[in-house]
């Protein structure tokens, strides 16, 4: 946090725009060690992601405050600063010098920045300033937008979500579709967005506004709204569009509103233009002869879709708040009137999600890339009461962290900070995923024994932090193909919780029950199959179906293509497509695009049956046959399996076959006839027949009928006596009764 | 004497009558194995399959949708089953009720003729006694939930997450002790039953709320007793099974030797009630009781 006095402010800025100068100067050494040293006699205080910042452009800095560092990660910004105070000492005269230099350069002019280059084409780019009033729940905003039209067509009309307005009466498409399950019907729960005012190029066009319903063209929807441009946006034109507006916070619906007295989680909570979809972008035909707006009405089934930009957002809240925010929080000025305003800024995110709540408390720690150096604060918000999880929470981040450094190249994280809020329970804003801010949840008491055994703490901030990647950066669109961001997320969830807690064990591991995190998305799949058809736009499906699919169906499609194809050629797609698609916006056919490209050839195959099929994929063992043959000598056996394919997707299978002699042979099958027959002539019997033995198709349906063996006599002697014990026990405290 | 003696008096009493224990255990062992019978073909099916191996290490749940919307029905029928085992069990031991009061009620060793003599005079009149402690049971639940649960609760909601834990905590612990009161109400009706030979087992409860009331720290004082040792017990079978591991056939056997002798322990436990309140009720010197207005008499006495 930044502490600083309002008559410090302007010196504060020129000094932290010093410092971040840094970025775009890589030609003198030592920059920032003067602008540390800067900070630290003008005795300003400096956040950490600033230090991250500085320090990740400074190899000298970095190094030195590493080594001190690993030893103790919470007190490290006491550490960093120090050494910071050091090394500027040390280069005192240069650093003066090129302070001058650089104070009076035209470089200076630059406005604040997080990176050196763009990171993303910074299509939307808001100034907000925004006032919380918590007493009425209301929040009073103006934004200055600037939108840059990217296509080469000219757009008559802008398109913006007010999301809110789902919660404003029981007609809206988000109150039918929920079928009766609306909580906000009630008292204070109401929530709605009005654009008071608006004006393009400052030309007033509140007049030019009307509420539009592009997905059902329900007339009492209200959560879009078209604005008819006086004059079209031309091709390449960046329009600056000043708004005022009027919000009535829900209470908590959806991970947004109010909750309790003093926590408002604002997400979804301004209104935010559309994306405008060039031809040949996600599933706008190459050959179309003009783009489209993508700005879907919201539904309960859906999430969220926008394009990438630059927020300079100014909050303004009852000073007792404590506020987090997506990017960083840079300053934090005291008003007369019993209010504080922060200054959060972020760059190359497509969404801004902010906190007030004046209960929670504050903790702080880092990851550092061994490799790279690259560090990112970890500022986590968590509730009075739930310290058990602090660990839970900071260990957790930075494994993830690390562990998407090594799959997907150092730096996939750039940001310099991740907030993760721990929400008010009951809030239901917990496990959700903004633009570097995370919501966790701790939706049970917490003691000594859950620690380390139930890991959903763990797992939930694994799943919400893989989502930076998976939709903060890699930004497909949620409304229409949520499997891509669900379904990689989920999938990175398993493998990472995998990695880090037990293959078996990644939820639970308790006195000798183990849960996976697998065993968490294989049940509704498992009892669901076969309706799920991803040709169809996410916000058509009813909800829980809409989950299975993007949860269940995909997290369990790629474990299979990963162990189909290899784990090596696997993550070599997710890297490409990573590296490729950050940034921007890809649609199913990019990610395929990708995904055959780097496996050398084509696994349409898989992803003609998987993606735009909804058969079923189900194999088993049919029958094993051993004949022995009497006219000959040496119990020579004349021996059939018969395999066969239940489900309609045809997949190629292995089939490990075991014979009485100890021998094994392991089949390969293509999966394509309905039945298919091995036979055998050997001095052995067969006496166990396993299809799919390695476990390579998880999205097989029932995995019962892929294996016939006799019983395993440990376990059946395991468990029947621990049945009949199970049984004692009951009888023996039933007669109590008596 | 003290509760103490009266305790340990009572043990050595069943001791010399062990055999009744070994009644008890057959009856419980025989009826548990009738109830996993039908469990066989459920576990032989998901032993049959290549994952069986990793049950061997714990119950790995991730194949569990699988076997269940397979087994789900067959795993229904099993456990119907046991459903109409367990009621016999709840019969069958009301029944012996008789039995165990007349073989610890003499210090010397019955024989099972007179064992199961003595069950069959008493069994009316205790199944008539357990008929009358059920709607007590559904009564004294009720009052732990409005009376206790719900007021404290609604106390927790306002509070922060660990004071209102303790709250529960407190909550679950009261809620304990209620349900402790009616079972020594009880254990004191069958008693009274016994050894004051009533034939209505309505005046047997009377009679022992009466006596309850009157003695009532003395009753606790060994009724805590009881509760603390078979509290003890369960503490040190889970320590005991956390700590073993259940990975080899040897110590799958040997886990479950552990078991019988924790279910034996706790049918000792149960006699040991019975016997040690037994005990103290006849040391006690005449007149105990006389039914419904010495009840109120007493229970007016400060
Ligand atoms: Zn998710």
């Amino acid at each position: 946090m930044v502490v600083n006095s309002p008559s410090n402010e302007r010196l504060f800025s020129t000094a932290y725009q010093i410092a971040i100068l840094e970025n775009i100067s890589t030609k003198v050494k030592g920059f920032n060690k003067s602008a540390g040293f800067l900070l630290h006699l003008l005795d300003f205080r400096v956040s950490k992601p600033y230090l991250s910042q500085i320090q990740n452009s400074c190899p000298l800095v970095r190094q030195s405050a590493c080594a001190k560092r690993c030893h103790s990660a919470r007190s490290s910004s006491k550490t960093i600063e120090y050494q910071l105070k050091l090394l500027c000492m040390q280069n005192f005269k240069r650093l003066f010098f090129a302070f001058l230099f650089f104070a009076f350069s035209p470089a200076f002019l630059v406005a604040q920045t997080m990176f050196a280059e763009p990171l993303s084409d910074r299509i939307a780019n808001y100034t907000i300033a925004v006032t919380l009033d918590d007493s009425a729940r209301v929040l009073d905003g103006r934004i200055t937008l600037r939108w840059k039209n990217a296509s080469t067509d000219t757009v008559p009309d802008l398109r913006f979500h007010l999301y809110f307005n789902a919660f404003k009466n029981n007609q809206s498409t988000f109150a039918l579709e929920s079928k009766g399950d609306m909580p906000w019907k009630v008292g204070d729960a109401w929530g709605w967005t009005e654009i008071t005012a608006l004006s393009v190029r400052g030309q007033d066009h509140t007049g030019r506004m009307q509420h539009i319903a592009p997905d059902d063209g329900n007339a009492d929807d209200q959560t879009v709204v078209q604005v008819l441009l006086s004059n079209p946006a031309l091709p390449g034109e960046t329009l600056e569009i000043d708004y005022d507006f009027h919000a009535k916070i829900p209470r908590n619906h959806t991970r947004t509103g109010w909750w309790g007295d003093d926590f408002f989680f604002m997400v979804q909570w301004f209104p935010k233009i559309g994306v405008y979809e060039k031809p040949g972008m996600r599933l706008v035909p190459a050959d179309a002869e003009r783009g489209r707006w993508n700005c879907h009405q919201f539904h309960p089934s859906t999430e969220f879709y926008a394009d990438f930009g630059v927020y300079d957002v100014q909050i303004t809240v009852p000073t007792h708040y404590k506020v987090a925010s997506s990017g960083i929080i840079h300053r934090e000025r005291l008003n007369s009137d019993h209010t504080k305003t922060v200054f959060a800024y972020a760059e190359d995110v497509h969404d801004f999600a902010w906190l007030a709540d004046a209960s929670v408390q504050e903790f702080e720690d880092s990851y550092q890339n061994p490799r790279s150096g690259q560090i990112v604060n970890i500022r986590l918000m968590l509730q009075p009461g739930h310290e058990l999880a602090e660990q839970a929470y900071f260990e957790s981040a930075k494994a993830t962290l690390r562990y998407f450094d090594d799959w997907l190249g150092d730096g996939a994280y750039p940001y310099p900070q991740l907030t993760i809020v721990d929400p008010q329970p009951g809030s239901g804003a917990g496990g959700m995923e903004y633009p570097t801010l995370i919501t966790g949840g701790v939706f049970y008491p917490l003691s000594w024994w859950t620690n380390n055994k139930l890991r959903i703490v763990e797992i939930v901030t694994i799943h919400e932090l893989a989502h930076q990647f998976w939709q903060g950066m890699v930004a497909s669109n949620e409304f229409e193909e949520a499997f891509l961001d669900e379904g990689f997320t989920t999938y990175s969830e398993n493998r990472i919780g995998e990695a880090l807690y037990g293959s078996k064990t990644s939820l639970l591991d308790f006195g000798g029950l183990k849960i996976s995190g697998e065993f968490a998305r294989r049940p509704a799949y498992v009892h669901s199959h076969g309706k799920s058809d991803a040709t169809l736009e996410q916000f058509t499906f009813e909800v829980d179906e809409s989950r299975n699919l993007a949860y269940n169906k995909w997290s369990l499609a790629l474990k299979t293509l990963e162990r189909m194809i290899g784990r090596q050629k696997f993550d070599a797609i997710l890297r490409n497509y990573f590296q490729r698609w950050r940034f921007k916006h890809p649609a199913k056919y990019d990610f395929i695009a990708v995904a055959n490209e780097v496996n050398g050839e084509s696994l349409d195959w898989f992803f003609d049956q998987i993606i735009f099929g909804d058969g079923v994929v189900d194999f088993a063992v049919a029958s094993v046959q051993n004949r022995l043959q009497e006219e000959l000598a040496d119990n020579q056996y004349n021996s059939e399996v018969t395999v066969r394919r239940i489900g309609d997707v045809m997949l190629p299978v292995e089939v490990l076959v075991g014979f009485s002699d100890g021998s094994e042979v392991l089949e390969k099958w293509d999966g394509k006839a309905r039945t298919h027959k091995f036979h055998y002539s050997r001095p052995a019997r067969i006496t166990r027949v396993v299809v799919d033995p390695e476990l390579k198709i998880p999205l097989d349906v029932n995995l019962m009928n892929n294996s016939q063996m006799p019983a395993n006599q440990h376990v059946m002697q395991k468990y029947l006596l621990k049945w009949l014990f199970w049984m004692q026990s009951t009888l023996a405290l039933l007669s109590v009764l008596s | 004497m003290n509760a103490r003696s009266h305790f340990s008096e009572a043990q050595k009493n069943i001791f010399r009558n062990r055999a009744v224990i070994g009644y008890l255990y057959l009856i419980n062992l025989l009826l548990a194995i009738a109830m996993t019978l039908p469990m066989v073909s459920n576990i032989e099916a998901l032993a049959s399959t290549a994952f069986a191996k990793d049950l061997i290490d714990g119950f790995f749940l991730d194949y569990l949708p699988d076997y269940w919307q397979i087994y789900s029905p067959a795993f229904a029928t099993a456990m119907r089953f046991s459903l109409s085992f367990a009621a016999l069990y709840v019969i069958i031991n009301v029944f012996l009720m008789g039995g165990i009061f007349a073989t610890i009620a003499h210090s010397a060793t019955e024989g099972i003729r007179e064992f199961l003599y003595a069950s069959a005079t008493f069994f009316g009149r205790y199944f008539r006694l357990f008929l009358l402690a059920l709607p007590f049971l559904v009564l004294f639940l009720v009052s732990f939930a409005l009376g206790i649960l719900a007021p404290l609760s609604s106390i927790a909601e306002s509070l922060q997450p660990d004071s209102a834990n303790r709250i529960y905590i407190i909550a679950l612990v009261l809620g304990f002790l209620l349900l402790n009161a009616w079972g020594m109400l009880f254990d004191y009706s069958k008693i009274v039953l016994f050894a004051q030979n009533r034939k209505s087992a309505f005046k047997s409860f009377l009679s022992a709320t009466a006596f309850v009331l009157k003695n009532v720290l003395k009753c606790s004082r060994l009724y805590l007793i009881n509760l603390t040792i078979l509290c003890l017990l369960f503490i040190s079978y889970f320590a005991l099974e956390s700590t073993i591991p259940n990975t080899t056939l040897l110590q799958t056997f040997g886990l479950f030797v552990i078991q019988q002798i924790f279910i034996v322990a706790r049918l000792w436990m149960k006699v040991s009630f019975f016997a040690s309140q037994h005990h103290f009720y006849t040391y006690v010197p005449e007149p105990k009781t006389s039914g419904l207005r010495e009840l109120f008499t007493s229970a007016q006495r400060p």
